[in-house]
């Protein structure tokens, strides 16, 4: 029988990454299932996908009966989730024992996803282990004299940038809840990527680091030029989050320069990035070795080390998706 | 063979017109692709047969540079697509300060500049009975009397950039109010139209997209769906905006609807939008050069019939490697 593979949140262009390695390295060897809570005509990957089931939000009660039903469908299936709250939500039904049976998650485990999607508490757990963290507090004006102004206002959870803004004046925090708002020194662009694997099975690492040359902070840019390139110093330091969570697996890391500490740690996905092609593209397809590593594979020819300095371009691709004839 | 140069040839918008050409034209259009940023930020760079790195638009070595461009690429076709270096561009051929033997591709100065400004175009929008929200330039009295929430957009600007929603008039303090308007909030999502008009002919064609997935504030649309289609009514404001102006060649529009859903113009941009249009046949931005060029644009314009979804995604493309 054909692996089964039930690819979540098929409408992100995370997932639409993720089939095109995976179809580069395995072809028609894995039938996928793309899920997604919009329609299929709204995602990319469904073309690359050999069936497509709209799920609900996985935030909503009605989630874990729509895994349920995939599960029967689709009998010894590996499910990989990829948006952030879906990560969250499959990792918790993993934990209460609530995943259907016969449905293996590809996942951190939820006490580390949890962590992860926290940045208050990660923000923590880096200054703990002697990482290097921003300096950040939860949100309020005494702590204007900690972190300074301006500063970057964020979601204590969120993703890809969403509420993230600049705060000049302290009036600026007036009404904010300080227990879901964090503000952070602010950083020196460009944004840093890592994209990380810990082999679940070999304990073995591996990192390619990437910067945007457009100088962009924001940290959703995936456009443009990005300069890929071997980071001893940043590697090292990821591998010991890597370790120390421990997180296996396929992994994304945003840091950014600060004054004080050189390079710092913003945020840890546990999860491929939306920019984690531009690896595959000189050789480390880290999506595609994170699937294999899973499945017992080899990934030498996968996860080729990145030497020297590559320029990697982003450009866009379009697709047809639905056509009313 | 044809020469063309490509201006702001490290935009997406230029990468997309040095595929349409390959795409259309294969290898009989000799491309010669220009940036301010050096070859390896260039993706349009690996498709096009030379890369030029030129001063920036507002420099006064620009009109150089385009001097020994021409010098070096006689009777070139340029095709400028950053919007400062458009109205640069048709500044210097409205002074007859062009380079001779270089054929620019935009329109008249005139016509740019009021495409560029902001509160002059919903001035003109007006004045020629075509929809346009309600807008004032932000002065201390208008900040007084404006009904809130309202949006602050620079006069001047693209994609978005410093817009934002204002809640409350202490937002407001310290503007400069020549530099921005206060505009009516209207209702998203945003239309964009996609908009030919032969410089040869007069055939029209027009096409109509709205993003379909997630954007951050006023910020542009990056990957995601779109959905495509052909309306009717708005094919006949289209046309009413382009030969009023007029705008020949390809160039598209934004549109929100207004609280009785009538579409109000926000945007006009004397260039070629990016081509999810094309994915369905309807390729604007080929059709601007094969117009340019004399040749028939049927083919590169097939009518929208029905809708499309047209969903864009990111593609990787490796720039410079290590030499081995």
């Amino acid at each position: 029988m054909r692996r089964r593979l039930i690819l979540g949140a098929a409408g992100s262009g995370v997932s639409y990454g993720i089939l095109k390695s995976l179809r580069e390295h395995y072809r028609e060897a894995v039938f996928v299932i793309a899920i997604d809570s919009n329609r299929r005509e709204q995602s990319a990957a469904s073309l690359f996908a050999d069936a497509f089931v709209q799920v609900p939000l996985a935030r909503s009660p009605e989630f874990a009966g729509a895994l349920a039903r995939l599960a029967e469908t689709y009998p010894g299936s590996d499910y990989l989730p990829v948006h952030d709250e879906e990560i969250q939500a499959a990792a918790r039904l993993g934990f209460e024992g609530k995943l259907p049976p016969g449905l293996r998650l590809i996942a951190p485990p939820y006490e580390v996803v949890r962590l992860c999607n926290d940045k208050w508490h990660m923000h923590h757990w880096l200054q703990a282990h002697g990482l290097p963290t921003p300096n950040t507090a939860l949100a309020s004006p005494e702590a204007i004299g900690a972190v300074g102004l301006p500063a970057i206002l964020k979601p204590r959870i969120g993703n890809a940038s969403q509420g993230v803004r600049l705060v000049r004046e302290e009036s600026e925090l007036a009404g904010l809840d300080r227990e879901h708002w964090l503000l952070q020194e602010l950083l020196d662009g460009p944004v840093h990527y890592a994209d990380a694997l810990l082999s679940w099975r070999t304990g073995a690492f591996f990192c390619a680091c990437r910067v945007n040359l457009s100088g962009a902070r924001d940290y959703t840019t995936v456009r443009g030029t990005f300069r890929l390139y071997d980071d001893p110093a940043l590697a090292a330091c990821v591998e010991r989050i890597a370790r120390g969570l421990p997180l296996f697996g396929a992994f994304n890391i945003n840091a950014m320069r600060s004054s004080a500490c050189g390079l710092c740690i913003i945020d840890v996905n546990p999860r491929v990035g939306l920019g984690t092609r531009m690896s595959a593209a000189v050789g480390a397809d880290i999506a595609a070795a994170n699937l294999a590593d899973y499945w017992g594979d080899p990934t030498g020819g996968m996860l080729k080390p990145v030497v020297g300095e590559y320029i990697v371009a982003r450009e866009y691709v379009e697709y047809i998706t639905y056509a009313s004839l | 063979m044809r020469r063309l140069i490509v201006g702001s040839a490290g935009s997406g918008g230029s990468f997309d017109v040095v595929r349409a050409v390959r795409q259309w034209y294969g290898d009989t259009v000799f491309v010669i692709a220009i940036d301010t940023n050096p070859r390896e930020r260039v993706t349009a760079s690996l498709l096009s047969d030379a890369f030029v790195q030129v001063l920036p638009a507002r420099s006064p070595e620009f009109a150089e540079a385009l001097a020994r461009l021409a010098e070096a690429y006689p009777e070139s076709s340029y095709l400028p697509m950053h919007d400062e270096e458009i109205e640069v561009a048709a500044r210097l051929a409205s002074e007859g300060d062009l380079p001779p033997g270089l054929d620019l591709i935009a329109p008249p100065y005139e016509v740019v500049r009021l495409c560029n400004d902001k509160w002059r175009m919903h001035q003109w929008l007006k004045a020629n009975g075509l929809p346009t929200p309600e807008t004032v330039l932000a002065t201390p009295e208008a900040i007084a009397a404006v009904p809130l929430p309202t949006v602050l957009k620079p006069r001047i600007g693209t994609g978005g950039r410093g817009m934002r929603l204002i809640r409350e008039r202490s937002e407001l303090a310290g503007l400069a109010s020549e530099a921005w308007l206060l505009q009516e909030l209207l209702q998203h999502p945003q239309m964009n139209v996609d908009v030919f008009l032969s410089r040869t002919t007069g055939t029209f064609h027009s096409a109509c997209r709205v993003f379909l997935g997630t954007r951050a504030g006023f910020g542009p649309a990056t990957h995601g769906p779109w959905r495509v289609f052909g309306d009717p009514a708005v094919d006949v404001l289209a046309e009413d905006l382009a030969r009023r102006l007029p705008i020949f060649g390809t160039f598209f529009f934004q549109a929100l609807s207004d609280a009785s859903s009538r579409w109000m113009i926000t945007d006009v941009n004397p260039r070629a939008a990016r081509r999810m249009s094309a994915a369905v046949g309807a390729d604007f931005t080929i059709a601007n050069l094969a117009d340019v060029w004399g040749e028939p644009t049927n083919r590169m314009l097939q009518p929208i019939v029905g809708e499309y979804i047209v969903a864009r995604e990111y593609t990787e493309y490796v720039i410079s490697a290590p030499s081995k």
